[in-house]
């Protein structure tokens, strides 16, 4: 901007008068050649005046104005540049109506009235007394007002760019000191520049709008005043009659606020115009734990320039250049300031505690402490941080997850030793990192900022704030313990993208998302995590159509989901609440694979002893198409005829071979030469312990598929469940000491629910479990529901039984009339005896193991007593009333009341109270199906035994009645207990088939039973030894 | 930011100091240098010399001598040293702080932030034009109130009232430091990093930030034709490359 030397400029010295009422004069200095093509109006005559030129003070502004707007800065003096830039803050100022009347005696020196400025600003009221002395002739003026900053650092600006050296133009006797010479330059030029264009643009101006102060007292002469100094603010004559006091009065009311108090002196203090940044720079890129570097900048709020605390030091004097000002006191200022802050930031105490304080060497760990934590609190105390690194929250923040590798199977194969798909060396290689907006950090990298405590990456030139616990919740949720390395397959099912999971993880802690990869090699692992993943939600599937019966809903759903499982390759465990029909859904699913021709061998069943005679029954009733053998009993592999023992014979036509955990453990060897194709453990928990010679040979049999039943929550024994798994599918929950490791022990020692959590996501795929409190499962449950468990036979029972049935038809067949028909009731009532116990026929001792109906109860009253439910059980038999009280005593250690017609009505009420409210320790009550009449309440108990059977149901009903009644909220079932292949199945199957009809044929009593004929008689009574199935 | 002082350790020296002052004095003397009846104060050769209101409605001043506490201002250079080699004094002391090492090592060097001696000697040289003749009269006190309170608040005073400026000292310590950082290797990892911006930028930024003044309700109102008005307007450059 500065013109070359040599080169032609055009000088200019602006020269006020010695008085305020002179305004002065323009002394302009150069050959013609230098003046501007702007300035042509005022180009000198150069023969008269020899370049030089004196102007008056309008005609300098409106030079001065038409060299600013023709940007003529190039061709002029220094000096006269700096009135042309005084000259825009002044326009500016009239633009914004930053402008005040201002009027002073024509004889004032210049030097008091730019005083009085400050004055007329501040909290002096005194300042008019000198002017008494200086006449009543008075200049009207209009002022620049500087009441915001960039105004006042502009003309700070200005005032120390013409104490540097700009102006020029004082002499001796110039009217005030040399150092007053610039102010009073400047001040006046730029009063001189508003005052001038507002004059030559004014319309109107009312000193005292009407109407405001109309309630005002005036003193005398101020009204002609106010209109004598309005008149002299417009036009060319400036002059006015002015009184002293009078008119600082009313300068009084204008001029505080204007900020010429603040712009007294020529430096700003730096606490009011600027602020601290502090400007942390890294360690040069690719070195990690270097030394970063804490800089001090000090802002200018105006001039929006920064200079280092340091420049400081290296400035001549205590002024810092910031932007076009000097700002004196920085010192004073910034470092008490640090030092006060540093208090709370104690890295601030080390910049300042230093020679040439300025700057601090930090650590790695300060700086992010720096940026990380304190970051927010010294911009609330208003001091920014800056660095190119300042760290942005990471927006997008993922956990990858990366199959590798499968070390198990690469297809599919049907599994001829055991199923295969999860051997116990079957596991997932997998790797995970993390994913910050879009780039990659290994789980190295991560794992160092973990350890660093650091919470910050470099991605791509710019910070990012890692939310480091969120991630390690993520990561522990979704991984637990499991850090990157080999896990069972079923692990990766815990990142589920199932919808139930996402909102489950929702709702508890971190929102970091979990994204699964796949390697090539690890194709297959992705397609069965995906199938696994469907697996718990199977289509329900219609019972076969040679099924006789109707499966309910969930049942159906069951049955879908036997056939999913089977597809994927997998078994699975059926865990469905006692009493939901577990047994019906193997038996349907059973039945599927045989109308669908899939079974590739015949299916083994496995159960505890007691029940093969409800399998075997239940196998008959509803699928009679499925062809049973009974794997059972001494002669079981006897060589038949055709050389060759019944199973084999079975093994090629039979479709389900039953046997019981005892048999198949001795029998191993020969069981486990068949290619089974579902194996079922009924009551798995016999398989509980993996060590058992049980379990072991559970394990051993091939199978296409495994079924494991069990009506018992397993989950509370968690090893126990494991065995469990490791039946239905090898591997699954992966080998025994890791399952301890990561599973078992987090939850058990730990009480980590997240752990549990993901467990219950492995086993959703292979583990399905309804309950009767489940809403939809209650929604398909009748309020009561029946069901009938099915006993067999002691050998003593069976031979009793044979024995009766003998007698009667030896007998039976002479007789008619009432013989006949009381040799059939009492031949009836034996028969029921037996079933129920042999001691009701024979005596003897009451022992469990002499009834096979009683071992079962005993069984059922277990899972009720352990699901911390109550039962009733009634019984005909006054004398099984009190061997079911003694046998209950013996086996749970609580003696059951005994509820029958030979007690009083009070002590009968006495018995039903105590069990209502509790009272009565037994979770069970034994009641006479007689005594228990009209009128007793029975609601808290949600099972019902009938031990034996009334041959009709209205009886039995009314008995059941008594729990289920009006008001009752909890489902009551029923349980009618049944000897298989005695008459009790029979007239029970009868009974069912006509029940519609029953109140109308068979009355109230049993008698209709000797109505019929010997033939019907026979059928009706007869051992099925078969179905009874003898057991010992 | 507020500070909490646990301690006060200079006031309780000017307490010793003031010690059997007439109470009732004592408390006019607060008063005057409270309410602004000090108007003007500076520090002479050993003197601090005040001019103090009167308490009548006059107007009328009595010109207050009361001696320097102590007289330190030839080992000016000596001073400026203790902050120059001790930054976190030289920023304690701005900042309020009396750093109890300071105050030690300051006493130990017969450096006091108070009088040495009690009052009745310290202020035997003092002077009031006031028509009281009781010792000290309520004008020297405001005097004496004022200096400790201004060096209790802000230390730097203790040496103002000692004849060293805060100007000189701290031009000394900033002398100091330009040298040293001169002779230090000057090079920093943000050298070269600062932006000299143009002048006329930097100006138009100031003119633009500018806004319309509020007039005060009531004051002097005026219209101007914005239409003449334009011609007389220079244009904003920056505005213009801005836009």
């Amino acid at each position: 901007m500065a013109a070359a030397p040599g080169e032609l400029t055009l000088h200019a010295v602006y020269e006020p008068g010695p008085c305020f009422g002179d305004p002065g004069v323009l002394h302009l200095d150069g050959p013609l050649a230098a003046w501007p093509d702007a300035a042509r109006p005022w180009y000198p005559d150069t023969v008269r005046d020899g370049g030089r030129v004196e102007l008056s003070a309008a005609e300098a502004v409106a030079l001065t104005a038409a060299l600013v707007r023709a940007e003529a800065e190039a061709h002029v003096s220094p000096g006269f540049r700096l009135l042309m830039r005084a000259y825009r803050l002044a326009a500016r100022l009239v633009e914004m109506g930053e402008v005040l009347p201002f009027a002073a005696p024509m004889e004032a020196k210049w030097r008091d009235v730019l005083q009085s400025w400050s004055a007329l600003d501040g909290d002096q009221e005194d300042g008019w007394s000198a002017w008494t002395r200086l006449g009543w002739r008075y200049r009207a003026v209009w002022a620049p007002r500087l009441s915001q900053r960039p105004a006042r650092a502009l003309r700070s600006a200005l005032l120390q760019a013409a104490e540097r050296d700009a102006l020029g133009g004082w002499y001796r006797g110039i009217g005030w000191q040399k150092q007053h010479h610039a102010r009073i330059v400047l001040d006046a030029w730029l009063l001189l520049c508003v005052d001038q264009i507002i004059r030559r643009t004014l319309r109107e101006v009312r000193l005292e709008p009407e109407n405001t102060n109309a309630w005002r007292i005036r003193y005398r002469g101020e009204e002609a005043l106010v209109t004598a100094w309005q008149t002299a603010l417009t036009g060319d004559d400036a002059a006015f009659s002015g009184d002293a006091w009078l008119v600082w009065r009313l300068l009084r009311n204008w001029w505080p606020g204007s900020g010429w108090s603040a712009a007294g002196e020529a430096y700003a203090r730096p606490a009011d115009v600027c602020h601290l940044e502090l400007v942390l720079m890294p360690p040069d890129a690719g070195t990690s734990g270097g030394t970063w570097w804490l800089r001090v900048d000090v802002v200018h709020e105006v001039w929006k320039t920064r200079a280092p605390l340091m420049a400081l030091w290296m400035e001549r004097d205590r002024r810092l250049q910031l932007g076009l000002e000097r700002v004196e006191g920085v010192d004073e200022w910034a470092i008490p300031l640090l030092w006060q802050l540093g208090e709370s930031v104690p890295v601030l105490r080390r910049t300042v505690n230093r020679l040439h304080p300025g700057e601090a060497e930090l650590s790695e760990a300060e700086a992010v402490d720096l940026l990380v934590e304190q970051l927010p609190w010294l911009a609330e105390h208003g001091v920014l941080v800056r660095s190119a690194m300042v760290p942005q929250a990471a927006a997008d923040v993922r956990i990858r997850v990366r199959v590798e590798r499968w070390h198990g199977r690469g297809g599919r194969s049907r599994g001829q030793s055991g199923t295969g798909f999860f051997h116990r060396d079957g596991l997932v290689d997998f790797d995970w990192s993390v994913v910050i907006d879009g780039e990659e950090i290994s789980r190295e990298a991560f794992e160092r900022l973990v350890e660093q405590k650091r919470p910050l990456l470099q991605l791509g030139g710019t910070w990012k704030l890692v939310p480091v616990q969120a991630v390690l919740e993520g990561l522990n949720e979704w991984l637990g313990g499991a850090q990157a390395g080999s896990v069972p397959l079923p692990m990766l099912l815990t990142g589920s993208d199932d919808e139930n999971a996402r909102e489950d993880a929702e709702k508890e802690t971190s929102d970091i998302e979990v994204e699964w990869t796949y390697a090539a090699d690890a194709a297959p692992v992705r397609e069965l995590v995906e199938q696994l993943r469907r697996a718990p939600r199977p289509e329900p599937v219609a019972e076969p159509s040679g099924f006789r019966g109707q499966l309910r809903d969930y049942q159906r759903t069951g049955l879908g989901w036997f056939i999913h499982l089977r597809q994927l390759g997998l078994g699975g465990c059926l865990a469905d609440d006692m009493g939901l029909g577990k047994t019906v859904q193997v038996i349907a699913y059973l039945l599927h694979l045989r109308e669908r021709g899939w079974a590739e061998g015949p299916h083994l069943l496995v159960c505890p002893t007691s029940l093969i005679p409800n399998w075997r029954s239940e196998i008959r009733r509803f699928a009679p198409e499925l062809r049973v053998h009974v794997h059972h009993g001494a002669g079981r592999l006897e060589l038949g005829d055709a050389g060759e023992t019944a199973l084999d014979t079975a093994i090629r036509d039979a479709d389900v071979v039953i046997t019981t955990y005892a048999t198949a453990a001795r029998d191993v060897d020969v069981l486990r030469g068949v290619a089974w194709d579902v194996v079922i453990a009924d009551e798995a928990q016999n398989i509980k312990n993996g060590e058992t010679k049980q379990a072991r040979a559970m394990r051993a049999l091939p199978a296409r598929q495994r079924l494991a039943l069990t009506g018992t929550p397993m989950e509370n024994r968690l090893e126990e469940l494991w065995s469990i798994m490791h039946f239905v599918n090898p591997g699954y929950l992966g080998s025994l000491a890791w399952f301890r490791k990561h599973i078992a022990q987090p939850i058990t020692v730990q009480s980590d629910t997240q752990t549990a959590r993901r467990l219950q996501q492995m086993l959703r795929p292979v583990l399905l479990r309804r309950t009767k409190t489940d809403p939809h499962i209650q929604l398909e449950l009748p309020e009561k529901w029946e069901v009938r468990e099915y006993a067999g036979l002691t050998p003593e029972q069976a031979a009793l039984y044979q024995g009766i049935v003998d007698e009667l038809f030896q007998g039976v067949q002479s007789r008619t009339g009432m013989a006949r028909r009381g040799q059939i009731l009492a031949a009836l009532v034996r028969l029921k005896q037996v079933c129920d116990h042999p001691c009701l026929v024979v005596g003897g001792r009451a022992d469990p193991d002499r009834s096979a109906k009683l071992r079962l109860l005993l069984e059922r009253l277990e899972e009720v007593i352990s699901e911390g439910e109550r039962a009733l059980v009634f019984t005909q038999f006054r004398d099984m009333g009190d061997l079911l009280c003694d046998a209950l005593a013996a086996r749970f250690g609580f003696r059951p009341r005994f509820l029958h017609g030979g007690q009083s009505s009070a002590e009968r009420g006495q018995i039903v109270e105590a069990f209502q409210t509790r009272m009565d320790p037994s979770p069970v009550l034994i009641l006479s199906l007689k005594a228990g009449g009209v009128g007793l309440n029975l609601t808290e108990a949600t099972h019902v035994f009938h031990y034996d059977r009334w041959w009709n149901p209205a009886v039995e009903d009314q008995a059941t009645d008594r729990v289920y009644r009006i008001g009752q909220t909890r489902n009551v079932q029923v349980h009618k207990l049944v000897c298989a292949g005695t008459l009790e199945e029979r007239i029970d199957e009868l009974i069912t088939a006509k029940r519609r009809l029953s109140a109308a044929i068979v009355g109230t009593s049993e008698a209709w039973l000797t109505e019929l004929d010997d033939e019907t008689l026979r059928e009706l009574f007869e051992l099925d030894k078969q179905a009874a199935e003898v057991v010992d | 930011m507020p500070r909490r002082r646990q301690t006060q350790p200079v006031k309780e020296q000017w307490e010793r100091v003031l010690a059997g002052v007439d109470a009732a004095r004592m408390r006019r003397g607060r008063t005057l240098a409270h309410n602004g009846s000090i108007v003007r104060l500076r520090v002479v050769e050993g003197s601090v010399e005040a001019r103090v209101l009167s308490s009548s409605r006059s107007r009328q001043t009595y010109q207050v001598t009361v001696p320097c506490p102590a007289w330190w201002a030839p080992m000016a250079d000596e001073v400026a040293t203790w902050f120059v080699h001790r930054p976190d004094w030289f920023a304690a002391w701005l900042a309020g702080e009396w750093p109890e090492d300071l105050l030690g090592m300051m006493t130990a060097a017969g450096y006091p932030a108070a009088p040495s001696e009690p009052w009745p000697l310290w202020l035997y040289a003092s002077a009031c034009t006031c028509p009281d003749w009781g010792f000290p009269c309520k004008h020297v006190l405001a005097v004496v109130v004022r200096m400790a309170e201004d060096i209790e608040r802000d230390p730097p005073m203790a040496l103002e009232y000692a004849g060293i400026p805060r100007e000189v000292w701290l031009a000394q310590v900033h002398r100091a430091w330009r040298t040293q950082l001169q002779e230090e290797h000057p090079q920093r990892p943000w050298a070269g990093d600062g932006v000299t911006e143009d002048e006329r930028v930097l100006e138009e930024r100031a003119l633009r930030a500018l806004l319309p003044a509020k007039a005060p309700s009531g004051g002097p109102q005026l219209s101007l034709d914005q239409e003449a008005l334009r011609t007389w307007l220079p244009p904003l450059d920056g505005e213009r490359a801005e836009r």
